[in-house]
């Protein structure tokens, strides 16, 4: 279900009132639509009881609406804009961490209301817009891996002019104006929404996590009308199904790396006669050192013989070469 | 094409930052007492150099000069860079500065004296050749026709003729050049095409780099190339044999005064800015692997054979073998 936040109950009033929405604990309101959290001016409120309510309910997104100052007076009043990038001042720094949502103006989360001009221009070059808790919103759901959208109402122009203090008189205006945009999205999204296809591929087989993880990789990258040619044809092969998703990882790394496959052919190549004698040959998985490792069990005398003589044929001059890249592809 | 312009009150007046105020546009002008109060201090998305550019212009302070990695230039002679510039306007999608300094806004410097007061002081020391390289942290270029320093670097290139200045620049924006010097290198970042319209996004064209190239050739000036980063594909071999073809009509290859190869690397902190930021690269479907040094790249194998491949392309052309290395592989 969705989240609808707002600072103060009188930006909320016409959402509570035409959700049917009915009080269900302090400070938060249910309705068929979703929970409304008022949530107070300032990020530490928001912080310390937002986890607690994306804890106890199904959140799937949040949704803040809210009325904010413009520090660039190019903005609008009374027009709404869809937050990108998140800032925070805080104790006078700019906090390095920001937040970016999908919108389209930035805003900055200001430890106090922006009553002067010098906090105003202090504030000017990093963002267009100044709120009290939208960082606050947007950390928790970072953190909680959850959606949000932000939408601030421009109510004042923040510095010297400005009204915050007069908001309480004009809090039905911008709360049906924030209810109007909302509605207007919420048509958009319905529309989007209904023409959207999902498309996805399974794996007829069983195979271990680790298989998967590999595979959920390959996948990515490989052409789909490839990857149902490779299934098509391991299909009809006589193998286990573990067996067959090998094959398909060999058959797509060799397709999509076909330098890398051959590489690995010319190390298998040259120590062919150390592995043909007993040797377990072990290179650097990421081929970056060049060096081999050499596992060896012996239980007889004719072990040890072998051993010796793969070791004076094995070329370590033609090893070394792969790895100079002296080879031809 | 900048939103915002933030200028440092102390230097509002100079001649030099009204010079680029006249020729930029931008929406807002603010006032700052420094750079370095905003630029870095705190993470703004690097995408948003789309939409919502700003640009500051400055006095760099603390080091103006500093010495290069090795494997940066030509062996044998000292190098160096300067600092006149941070970030692009371009958008490579292998481009290191998406992951450098925290936000993709432009900084100009404008204390160019300075720098090369600091240039003067190496050359000072110096008997041998030094080399100073621009372009570490933005195209030498690109906004060239805005910045307009070069007169300074030339009176400094003409009082030192053992100072080495090399110009790095995917741009064909040649107008603020002063003329050839000996002593003077422009140098150009090149792909296939292909390549660079994958993800060399909103560079010139190989073939305006190429027209670039030989204007400047035929002028007299000094060229190298940086075949930088190579990235693999199906018919690598076909199209850089054909990209090099292009190359030698715009300019013989024997003619380059020096060619530097390298392949594609990222460190790990730019490898994550860039599945963040172009999820759909096709660098997501290379198969890269941590290596030593802390960078993301090719097996050693795999990126040695890429080199060899090109090196022994460009010895067919017949250019010398000491004009070509291979960047960061020692």
């Amino acid at each position: 279900m969705a989240l609808y936040i707002f600072a103060h109950r009188g930006e909320a009033q016409t959402f509570i009132k035409n959700l049917r929405a009915t009080a269900l604990d302090k400070d938060l309101y249910q309705s068929n639509n979703g929970l409304i959290y008022i949530c107070s001016e300032g990020i530490y409120d928001v912080m310390c009881r937002l986890g607690s309510i994306l804890d106890k309910y199904q959140v799937s997104k949040v949704i803040n609406y809210g009325i904010a100052g413009a520090l660039n007076n190019k903005l609008k009043i009374n027009q709404v804009y869809s937050i990108r990038s998140i800032y925070l001042e805080n104790n006078n720094e700019i906090e390095f961490k920001s937040i970016t949502l999908n919108g389209d103006t930035d805003c900055i989360t200001a430890n106090k209301r922006v009553l002067d001009e010098s906090h105003k221009n202090k504030l000017l070059p990093i963002a267009d817009i100044v709120d009290r808790e939208i960082w606050g919103i947007a950390k928790v759901c970072q953190a909680y891996n959850i959606e949000l959208q932000s939408y601030k109402l421009i109510s004042d122009f923040a510095g010297a002019s400005t009204d915050c203090f007069d908001l309480k008189n004009t809090a039905q205006i911008f709360s049906d104006l924030m209810w109007n945009h909302f509605q207007a999205r919420e048509n958009l999204a319905t529309n989007e929404n209904n023409s959207r296809m999902i498309q996805s591929y399974e794996i007829p087989w069983d195979g271990t996590q680790y298989q998967k993880n590999i595979l959920d990789k390959l996948m990515k990258k490989i052409d789909k009308n490839q990857l149902e040619t490779f299934i098509q044809n391991i299909s009809e092969q006589n193998l286990a199904e573990k067996e067959k998703i090998n094959l398909l990882i060999e058959k797509i790394n060799n397709k999509l790396y076909p330098v890398q496959a051959k590489i690995k052919e010319k190390l298998k190549r040259e120590t062919k006669v150390l592995s043909d004698n007993g040797f377990q040959v072990i290179y650097d998985q990421k081929l970056e050192k060049k060096k081999i490792k050499l596992n060896l069990e012996v239980n007889s005398q004719k072990n040890i013989s072998d051993a010796i003589r793969a070791l004076e044929k094995f070329n370590y001059q033609s090893f070394n070469e792969i790895f100079e890249g002296n080879f031809d592809v | 094409m900048f939103n915002k312009v933030l200028i440092e009150k102390d230097i509002l007046n100079t001649k030099k930052t009204q010079s680029i105020l006249n020729k930029v546009k931008y929406q807002d002008l603010i006032e700052i007492d420094r750079y370095d109060e905003y630029f870095g201090k705190y993470k703004k998305p690097y995408l948003q150099k789309r939409e919502n550019l700003n640009l500051y212009i400055a006095k760099k302070k603390g080091n103006l000069i500093k010495e290069t990695p090795d494997a940066y230039g030509l062996s044998g002679d000292k190098h160096y860079y300067y600092i006149h510039q941070y970030n692009c306007i371009y958008e490579c999608e292998y481009c290191y500065l998406q992951g450098y300094f925290h936000s993709p806004d432009i900084v100009l410097f404008i204390n160019h004296d300075e720098i090369i007061n600091e240039m003067q002081k190496i050359m000072d020391q110096n008997q041998e050749r030094v080399w100073f390289h621009a372009g570490e942290f933005s195209d030498s270029l690109a906004l060239s026709h805005i910045t307009d320093e070069f007169a300074d670097y030339y009176a400094f290139l003409d009082k030192n003729p053992n100072a080495l200045i090399e110009l790095r620049t995917k741009s064909v924006n040649t107008k603020a050049l002063k003329g050839a010097r000996e002593n003077l290198y422009i140098t150009y970042s090149l792909s296939p095409q292909q390549k660079i319209k994958e993800i060399d996004l909103k560079t010139p064209s190989l073939k305006h780099r190429l027209s670039a190239i030989n204007k400047l050739y035929q002028e007299g000036y000094k060229i190298g190339i940086h075949l930088d980063p190579i990235i693999y594909n199906d018919d690598f071999k076909e199209n850089y044999q054909e990209f090099l073809d292009e190359l030698n009509t715009a300019i013989p290859i024997k003619e380059i005064q020096y060619i530097s190869i390298g392949v594609v690397r990222y460190t790990p902190n730019v490898w994550n800015e860039v599945k963040k930021n172009y999820p759909n690269s096709i660098m997501h479907k290379e198969e890269l692997v941590k290596t030593e040094g802390n960078l993301i790249r090719y097996n050693k194998p795999m990126r040695m054979w890429i080199l060899n491949t090109v090196e022994e392309m460009l010895y067919s052309y017949e250019i010398a073998k000491e004009k070509v290395y291979k960047c960061m592989e020692i």
